[in-house]
């Protein structure tokens, strides 16, 4: 916790200004160890406590979590749900803009409108039902991993149909899409907390399942590498399995 | 072996391909791997723990319209009752040796909302030869082809349907014994049952329309029937080994009026037990016994043991 308030004072003060949206809630449906904490930004004003479950979560307002902390919210007239991982900072800045600043979240959209997800530095407009991942990346992007669903990613670049199974980069200082990746969906699934440590699978498993027997129709071969973080919006780390060696891709 | 490394680097290197936009330059450097690897295996899923995101592991999906697959499969059997008759026949005892090449295709599976669509066809020919040398006028080779439509739906159960066909020449004879066409429909859903074993429950029925001999008969459609079952079986891993312990419940009846199976009704009880043993990658070393036994309201009651071992080897093109 120690690690992130630092992070969270910049937050705030970088989004001290903004301003009050009604978008309906998000209640907090379930928080696991760590520290979950609501941040208020209304202007002139900061108030933080704890998001206990059922604790309302408004536009403008920002979840954290600490170490090992894992938090669950769901908007019930949207159906959708949103997980937090362990260190991560979102902000609900209004109806259908998030900003992920730290961390990695599910989302399990279900809802035509579109979202736009940002980073500290990229930003991106979700478009279609899907569920996915969101990771942010130390080059200020994200990565995006479609889990069901085939929804649109709209940038600067261009809009791009990404199927359920594919990571995209989501680049920061471009702001646009990077490199794409089909990622062994399985194996993410297997070794998820953000899927495997609550007590409800997300809301979307059914699709995601769908998702995953389809890709195992497909499959054709599995490469000895995890893809880990982007650096820079020219770097991507490719972690080579069973070696001692790393390799970082340009 | 050293073609089959060289394919898979030449498939590695060309996984990063698509949507690229980066220079594909690669370069070792030092630093800790993330906590989703710890000590992972080559080849393997072991060793990748768990992070929030999970592991991304990239893959190479087939972009072809159509995957195909072939193998063979050389299995040795006991069986107690192969004549599939009533009463304590010791004399008939006796071991089979069958050898099967079989091969088939998936076209590219449609995606919609709720469900997977898959197109499947495929055959076999078997060839059995009876140890039993009293009995060696039952050698035969069997053909069979199937087309089926499979549709995997977002509720996790898997529905099937289409048509097969089968037919069995008598080796020595070359004349047709016995064929059919089978139009069936079938569903299966599987449940986690812990973290090693899988249930699978399935249930399908179909019409067997048949050609036979008319030794029993003139009719040569006497075994025309329609069939129903229920199965539930289990699939538990143990370390490289997959135990597979089964009950079937099957339901028969026969359709021809006039001949010997007129009237005909069976229940059949099957109880298996199979396990699996990976010697290398696409060969698989099995061991198998089942037990059946059939009641019928036409004293075509019989029981039959059957115990024995098979070595399979299957290839994915």
């Amino acid at each position: 916790m120690v690690r992130i308030i630092p992070f969270l004072n910049l937050a705030l003060a970088t989004y001290f200004c903004c301003g009050f949206l009604l978008a309906g809630s998000y209640e907090v449906k379930e928080s696991i160890k760590g520290v979950d904490i609501l941040y208020e930004v209304e202007t002139g004003k900061t108030a933080t406590k704890k998001a206990e479950p059922d604790t309302k979560f408004s536009p403008n307002q920002i979840l954290a979590t600490g170490p090992g902390g894992l938090c669950k919210i769901n908007n019930t007239e949207e159906k959708s749900e949103i997980r937090l991982g362990s260190n991560t900072i979102l902000q609900w800045k209004s109806n259908g803009d998030w900003q992920l600043i730290e961390g990695s979240i599910l989302v399990c959209k279900d809802s035509k409108a579109p979202w736009l997800l940002s980073s500290t530095s990229g930003s991106a407009e979700i478009i279609g039902d899907c569920t996915f991942i969101a990771e942010a990346t130390s080059n200020g992007g994200y990565k995006f991993i479609c889990l069901s669903g085939k929804p649109f990613l709209k940038t600067k670049s261009g809009k791009t149909k990404i199927p359920a199974g594919r990571l995209v980069l989501v680049l920061g200082e471009t702001n646009a899409l990077g490199n794409a990746y089909d990622i062994d969906l399985l194996l993410l699934l297997k070794s998820s907390l953000l899927i495997n440590a609550f007590e409800e699978p997300p809301a979307t498993m059914s699709k995601i399942g769908l998702a995953v027997y389809s890709q195992q129709l497909k499959l054709k071969n599995k490469y000895n590498a995890l893809i880990g973080d982007a650096p820079t919006d020219k770097n991507l780390q490719m972690w080579v399995l069973g070696s001692s060696k790393n390799k970082e891709k340009e | 072996m050293k073609f089959i490394s060289s394919l898979l680097l030449a498939l590695s290197i060309a996984s990063f391909v698509h949507a690229q936009k980066i220079d594909q330059t690669t370069r070792n450097f030092d630093g800790a791997p993330p906590s989703s690897v710890t000590s992972g295996k080559s080849g393997g899923n072991q060793g990748v723990g768990a992070s929030d995101t999970g592991a991304q592991r990239p893959i190479f999906l087939n972009t072809e319209q159509i995957s195909a697959f072939a193998g063979f499969d050389t299995k040795v059997v006991y069986r107690s009752n192969p004549l599939t008759l009533s009463g304590d026949l010791t004399q008939t005892k006796t071991g089979i040796w069958q050898n099967s090449f079989y091969g088939g295709a998936s076209l590219s599976p449609i995606d919609t909302d709720t469900s997977v669509v898959t197109p499947v066809f495929g055959g076999s020919w078997t060839i059995s030869d009876y140890l039993n040398d009293e009995l060696s006028a039952l050698n035969d080779y069997a053909t069979s082809a199937y087309a089926l439509l499979m549709v995997q739906h977002e509720t996790g159960i898997g529905f099937r349907g289409g048509v097969s066909y089968a037919n069995v020449r008598n080796n020595d004879t070359d004349t047709e014994d016995y064929s059919e066409f089978y139009p069936n429909i079938g569903a299966m859903k599987t449940y986690g049952l812990g973290p090693d074993t899988l249930a699978i429950v399935d249930v399908s029925g179909g019409f067997h329309l048949t050609t036979s001999d008319s030794l029993l008969g003139t009719n040569t459609e006497s075994l025309n029937n329609w069939d129903a079952s229920l199965s539930y079986s289990l699939r538990h891993m143990y370390h490289d080994f997959v135990i597979s312990p089964g009950y079937r419940l099957g339901y028969k009846k026969f359709t021809e009026d006039g001949t010997v199976n007129d009237g005909r009704k069976d229940v059949t009880h099957t109880f298996s037990l199979k396990v699996d043993y990976p010697i290398i990658e696409n060969v698989n070393l099995s061991a198998n016994s089942s037990y059946t036994r059939r009641n019928s309201n036409v004293s075509s009651d019989y029981s039959s043991l059957d115990a024995g071992a098979n070595l399979g080897i299957n290839i994915k093109f």
